[in-house]
């Protein structure tokens, strides 16, 4: 165990192997990506693939740990923004940093032992999920809304962490996911607007999903044994386990059977 | 290239606790690995989806080897491969009960490879191999298309609560 990491030494002897072993990967490197980032190289990860095509905004800089305004005027890549902060904590970490969506270039994202999803919409997600479970890579989902001002009501801050492990619950198992979010979402296509976005919801999802990662890995709690999904109510400040978890105690995934996994293949008819 | 072999935890757990069971005259027990492949950036990843054990009645009472599997049994495995249509492969299972890092024994280098032979030549397009678990550690070669010969694979992932990472 190096100096450094000596006050995460309760996570067992090993840890730091362990750690250094894995290889994770970020798609998404905005609010909740850049968070996550940044805990990994805290941590002591040394193998990355991150994924971002885009530059960063000032509307960015509210929340995207690691943005300067020096970046917003030189039109930095969000992706060179995070290759910073992981290379000014780990010197040696080998990064594969692919500055394009991620299903442009999907190669490096199979290579990874847990994907972090820091995406946008319900059918993005849905996607990496699907492409997760047929590689076997556990994914960890974050994300929060904000829902406007209703009949003098204040906003409402709402977020989730949920973890698909392959051969366990989904997002659509977990209720997470479902054709009527999906088509609400595809309806309104096309209409973009400025999403209300805040640095601190971000922090506590972000931070949520790496510590699930490191119990993961290390299992240092010894009890993380089946699926996550957390609920996050930002005006409580609460973080807790979704009320829909008691009702699937026991069931299984039917919509990812083990026997679909690796590349499709195509037969002839 | 690198080759990753990733295992779902429920199946790896499975195939320790029935390579344990005793036998009536052989010493060790054989099963048999589904695998499908995938293509990862810098090589390919074979992703075990499924396991069955040899059933007692098809070893051969074989002294000088752990275990004996006899021609039924393996006309079984290759019967399955033709079956899969070029979908899935097979790793020939066993188990090794001393902890820690573990490669192949004299017996295995001789006899394993034929067999994996055996099967790529039922089905060319998959990918076929071996599996040594121990009870805290793995190893794994394959047979990938296009290879010539069995090539180690570098990391073996046990996917699940927790997960492990094997080098």
């Amino acid at each position: 165990m190096s100096e450094r990491t000596s006050r995460q030494s309760f996570l067992g002897p090993n840890s730091d192997q362990i750690i250094q072993t894995a290889t994770v990967g970020v798609v998404g490197l905005g609010g909740g990506g850049s968070h996550i980032v940044q805990q990994l190289a805290h941590i002591g990860f040394q193998n990355y693939v991150i994924y971002d095509h885009e530059v960063i905004e000032d509307s960015n800089l509210n929340r995207l740990i690691g943005g300067t305004v020096v970046d917003v005027e030189k039109k930095q890549q969000k992706i060179q923004i995070a290759i910073r902060v992981i290379k000014g904590l780990q010197l040696a970490a080998n990064i594969k940093a692919v500055p394009a969506r991620w299903q442009d270039d999907p190669l490096p994202l199979r290579t990874c032992d847990i994907v972090f999803g820091c995406v946008d919409g319900f059918a993005e997600r849905r996607e990496l999920e699907i492409t997760t479970r047929r590689y076997l890579i556990p994914l960890i989902d974050i994300g929060m809304d904000v829902q406007p001002s209703v009949e003098g009501q204040p906003p409402r801050i709402g977020g989730q962490v949920i973890l698909s492990m392959p051969g366990d619950l989904c997002m659509t198992c977990l209720g997470f996911l479902n054709e009527k979010t999906l088509a609400k979402e595809a309806a309104r296509y096309g209409a973009v607007g400025n999403k209300p976005q805040v640095v601190w919801p971000n922090g506590v999802l972000a931070s949520t999903a790496v510590g699930i990662a490191v119990d993961l890995l290390t299992d240092w709690t010894r009890s993380l044994r089946r699926s996550v999904y957390l609920s996050y109510d930002g005006n409580s400040h609460m973080m807790q386990p979704h009320i829909r978890l008691q009702f699937l105690n026991g069931e299984t995934c039917t919509h990812f059977p083990l026997g679909n996994v690796g590349d499709p293949v195509f037969k002839a008819l | 290239m690198t080759i990753q072999l990733r295992i779902p935890r429920l199946l790896c757990e499975h195939m320790r606790a029935d390579l344990v069971r005793p036998h009536c005259f052989a010493t060790e027990r054989v099963g048999f690995a589904r695998v499908m492949t995938g293509t990862i950036d810098d090589g390919s990843v074979v992703l075990l989806t499924s396991y069955w054990p040899v059933p007692d009645d098809l070893y051969v009472d074989d002294p000088d080897v752990g275990a004996r599997i006899n021609g039924e049994a393996i006309r079984n495995t290759m019967q399955d491969i033709l079956n899969g249509g070029g979908r899935y492969g097979l790793l020939h299972v066993h188990m090794h009960l001393r902890k820690g890092h573990t490669g192949m024994s004299r017996t295995d280098l001789t006899e394993i490879p034929k067999l994996v032979q055996s099967f790529r030549n039922v089905g060319v397009k998959a990918a076929h191999g071996l599996l040594i678990l121990t009870p805290d550690h793995a190893f794994s070669m394959a047979l990938l298309p296009g290879m010539e010969a069995l090539h180690q694979v570098n990391k073996i992932i046990v996917v699940g609560y927790p997960m492990e990472i094997l080098k």
